[in-house]
């Protein structure tokens, strides 16, 4: 008989205990909790320091994801710059896994701290390339790829990287 | 026959095998970069190297250079077990401290040596410090992008540009750490083979530029193993698609025609599919509608006009398409064929009547002679690279022209006696003394006296350039070679992919049947597939345009016809389709859509649409069609078996032998062309580009011009053509003065015109003009 009463109010107790405590759960959308600088939110294209757009279009990302959610197709400018002529991710289907921010070798697409992009509207999770370009550098504020590939751009030729030599001459056997 | 061991596994190889190409065809991932199958070994990378374990005691195992190290019996290798490993690493990192960071921007990547190879030998950092040496890139052409600085001097491509190929405007530049591969001027290639660069690379250094703007990667491509539509030779090709649009063209390697290589019209020409004015949409009169209401009203014009139908298919289509065209015409009581011009019909059949004992691409690489008759390299570029095998083996070949052609000029710079320039109309006169017989010298060159008896000698004739009595010269030439107890085979290109195909179903349908109906105006409803009758050299057809009152276009360029048609269906290009195709050796080869493109029709989907036949039934029909005209029972598909060309064609080299004016005062009109000017492949509009000639000129010899007292002050008018009948034909360049060009290279009384040129003046290949027809006009001013 005690340890019934016992078992009862020491539920009770364990109840108004919990009561006095500070709360776990907050009051979301009002509240909002602090994220983790690794929070794998919405997926944005980032330009580089000088205001270009970053990728290039080298499909890694659209290879590399698991749930086949982004189509790229490629194409250059006249400054022989690559560039995606489309870039589309669907969200429906993207599970931000973070393995397409691993696999960009131009730092170009990064995941955001934003998570509130659901929609009732299938058609509206369709992100095109307009709607993931931001005007940033995003999480790396100094890369830029071109700086350090081998191929020439306006404005950067053959043999102006800090880590490249000037262009052979190959007219000449002098040493 | 013998066997060593690579890691414990057992590797067979064959006597004179090298121990990296016996490792390769056992299936081992032996790494490598300078070795190709074709090219052979250079030992220029070090990449191939291995232990080799001692064979005796107190002997120390040694590395190898294994493709230059011939496989021995019993030999033991080390591939990833012993150092061998650490040795590759090394030889990876030396060559990555001077790679560029470009595989993100690099179209070779995933398709690059030079990755897998880094994978493979585990080499991840690099260590070096040092700045990175750079080139510049040369501007190489629409065709070919350079990035030089991605180059890792493997000397592949100067192997197969100047060894294989035997071009002379690329090669090695500089010396030692230095070393760089480039052409001697900015500007694209002047090889027909140019493209063969691509595949060749090791890395990314060589790209495809039509490519490069549609760019994606190998993996995200729909592949499929193709044939390819531009020459009678028919090469594997794998076509590579996606979204609705070609990005580029791969050679798929067989070993029964092409072994490794295309050339730049099959690669680069079937970008004619990607032309903005190729027709995507169904049309009435000038109005987009979609492809069922476009089926439907032509199903109401043929059921309406049956009985005064024609329909006209043409060498360029496969069999499939001709049979199913041929199906509907017999439906409405109407007429096929499959050849727009008797005269063609009759030289494609006769070709393939005298061709004897057809030789394949590799019979004649191997061969010990050979002759050549016209401009091969223009009509199939790969016959033309496999006789550039020959040349460069030393073997005699001669060579007789009356239009410049690529392959003369390199057997010019070799043996300028070899080359033997005459008008079309003497060619019969001068094969007969050819004849090997003869012993005295001033009944003509006796040609390949120094050769043993048992050689074999390749004959080679352009069936489109050549009038039946010079086949049959070559045919009596082939005779009097094996009287001296010379293995001889005669084989003919011929003027479009499925020529012989076309050519065995015209014995049924043949093309004087349809033209003369059209000119007695027995036919108003004309369906024309892929043929071009109103537009190039096509001068018999002209005349009866007024006679038919619904033409209906199928097809997938833009042509002349097509632009004044009355109703246009989009056609489905041999990438975008199945179909079967019978190459120049009689070789039935099956092929299959390698990508789909939404909106066009199969000829086979409009069999269907019209008289109801389903695709299953038909293909079974067709088999069984197939089956009974070549005799040949368990018909295949993959291009190993051949026709009998002899018995399919027997009989029919002698229909209508035209009696030839070999009259001194004439001169005779020959076909000015190059290796992109096939048919469909001048609607590519990068391989189009680089097109040599131009039009609206003439161009001849300098001893043609002395005599007909031309300079470059005077033009040139040909006068009025006329057709078979005699009939004037009216034309906008009838009344037009041409400038003249002079070249070396065409042959004296001729005059080298274009395809352009050709269908504004209205005259036909090997047309003769009297002189006295000729008008010499001054230039003003």
């Amino acid at each position: 008989m005690y340890k019934l009463i016992q078992e009862i109010f020491g539920g009770f107790i364990v109840t108004l205990k919990h009561a006095f405590r500070p709360r776990d759960t907050i009051q979301y959308p009002e509240q909002r909790k602090a994220r983790s600088e690794r929070f794998r939110g919405r997926i944005v294209l980032t330009k580089d320091p000088d205001g270009q757009e970053r990728c290039v279009s080298c499909y890694l990302c659209s290879s590399v994801c698991p749930v086949d959610c982004i189509d790229i197709q490629g194409t250059e400018d006249e400054n022989e710059r690559r560039y995606p002529a489309k870039f589309d991710i669907n969200f429906s289907r993207c599970i931000l896994c973070g393995l397409c921010e691993e696999a960009c070798p131009t730092l170009a697409i990064q995941l955001t701290q934003d998570y509130e992009f659901c929609s009732t509207n299938r058609e509206k999770l369709l992100y095109h390339k307009e709607d993931l370009l931001i005007d940033g550098t995003g999480k790396h504020p100094d890369y830029s790829f071109y700086h350090h590939a081998g191929v020439p751009i306006k404005g950067k030729a053959i043999g102006d990287n800090p880590d490249e030599q000037k262009p052979v001459d190959v007219y000449t056997n002098l040493p | 026959m013998g066997k060593f061991y690579i890691d414990d596994q057992e590797v067979n190889f064959e006597p004179g095998q090298n121990v990296l190409q016996a490792a390769l065809k056992a299936g081992i991932n032996a790494p490598y970069f300078c070795y190709h199958e074709a090219l052979g070994s250079a030992g220029a990378c070090r990449m191939c190297t291995m232990e080799l374990e001692p064979t005796k005691e107190g002997e120390n195992s040694r590395l190898v250079v294994t493709c230059l190290q011939a496989a021995q019996d019993g030999q033991r290798y080390r591939l990833n077990k012993g150092i061998g490993d650490h040795v590759r690493q090394g030889v990876v990192e030396y060559y990555m401290t001077r790679h560029p960071h470009d595989c993100p921007v690099c179209d070779e990547a995933g398709d690059c040596q030079l990755q897998d190879m880094t994978i493979l030998s585990h080499h991840t950092y690099r260590r070096f410090k040092g700045a990175k040496r750079t080139y510049m890139d040369q501007p190489m052409g629409p065709l070919i992008y350079n990035t030089a600085n991605r180059c890792i001097t493997c000397y592949r491509c100067t192997r197969f540009y100047q060894d294989y190929a035997l071009g002379d405007d690329f090669g090695v530049y500089a010396s030692g750490n230095r070393t760089t591969f480039r052409r001697s001027e900015e500007g694209h290639f002047d090889s027909p083979f140019s493209g063969n660069l691509i595949d060749v690379c090791p890395t990314g250094t060589f790209t495809d530029k039509v490519f490069r703007r549609k760019f994606s990667r190998t993996w995200q491509l729909e592949k499929n193993e193709s044939i390819c539509g531009h020459c009678s030779v028919g090469c594997h090709t794998e076509p590579g698609g996606r979204d609705n649009s070609l990005r580029r063209v791969h050679p798929f390697p067989n070993t029964k025609v092409n072994a490794h290589f295309i050339c730049d019209r099959g690669r680069f020409g079937e970008h004619f599919s990607e032309a903005n004015d190729r027709p995507l949409s169904a049309q009435i009169n000038g109005v987009v509608v979609d492809n069922q209401k476009a089926l439907d009203h032509i199903k109401d014009i043929l059921t309406k006009s049956a009985g005064r139908i024609g329909i006209l298919s043409s060498p360029d289509e496969d069999v499939s398409c001709h049979y199913a065209l041929a199906n509907i015409a017999e439906h409405f009581n109407g007429l096929f064929s499959p050849f727009v011009m008797p005269q063609t019909e009759d030289r494609t059949a006769a070709a393939l009547a005298l061709s004897r004992n057809t030789p394949s691409l590799t019979d004649i690489e191997t061969a010990d002679g050979a002759i050549i008759v016209g401009a091969l390299t223009e009509t199939a570029p790969m016959m033309d690279l496999a006789v550039r095998q020959l040349i460069k083996a030393g073997k005699t070949v001669h060579m007789l022209h009356a239009s410049p052609t690529l392959l003369a000029d390199i057997v010019r710079k070799q043996h300028p006696d070899q080359i033997h320039q005459a008008a079309p109309k003497n060619w019969a006169q001068i094969i007969s003394s050819f004849d090997a017989s003869h012993e005295a010298e001033e009944m003509g060159p006796n040609l390949f006296a120094n050769l043993d008896t048992g050689k074999r000698i390749i004959i080679l004739g352009v069936a489109v350039e050549m009038d039946i009595a010079s086949m049959h010269a070559l045919h009596d030439l082939c005779q009097a070679f094996e009287n001296k107890q010379l293995t001889v085979q005669l084989g003919f290109a011929l003027n479009g992919a499925n020529a012989t195909g076309s050519a065995m179903i015209s014995a049924q349908y043949p093309s004087k049947q349809l033209l003369d109906a059209v000119r007695k105006k027995e036919i108003d409803t004309l369906m024309v597939c892929g043929a071009d009758p109103f537009g190039f050299g096509a001068a018999d057809w002209l005349p009866a345009r007024e006679h038919i009152k619904q033409l209906i276009v199928f097809d997938n360029v833009n042509s002349p016809t097509l632009q004044i048609a009355d109703v246009i269906l989009p056609h489905a290009t041999w990438s975008e389709r199945r179909g079967i195709s019978i190459n120049y050796e009689g070789r039935i080869q099956g092929f299959n859509h390698a990508y789909q493109r939404a909106g066009t029709l199969t000829a086979v989907n409009l069999a269907t649409a019209l008289i109801g036949i389903s695709a299953n039934n038909f293909y079974e029909q067709q088999h069984n069609n197939i089956e009974t005209l070549t005799g040949l029972n368990e018909l295949h598909y993959n291009g190993c078996q051949c026709l009998n060309l002899h018995t399919q064609f027997e009989g029919r080299a002698e229909a209508n032998q035209v009696s030839i004016d070999t009259n001194k005062d004439s001169v005779q009109v020959v076909r000015l062309t190059w290796h992109g000017g096939s048919n469909k492949a001048s609607y590519a509009t990068a391989l189009a580009s680089i097109k040599p000639w131009k039009d609206n000129i003439i161009y001849l010899h300098p001893d043609t011009a002395k005599r007909l007292q031309l300079n470059a002050e005077t033009k040139l008018k040909l006068g009025n053509p006329t057709n078979a009948n005699d009939n004037p034909i009216n034309r906008s360049g009838m009344d037009q003065a041409f400038p003249i060009i002079l070249n070396d290279n065409v042959a004296v009384d001729c005059l080298a015109l274009t395809r352009t040129t050709l269908h504004h003046v209205g005259h036909l290949v090997n047309a003769i003009i009297p002189i006295d027809k000729l008008s010499i006009i001054a230039k003003e001013g």
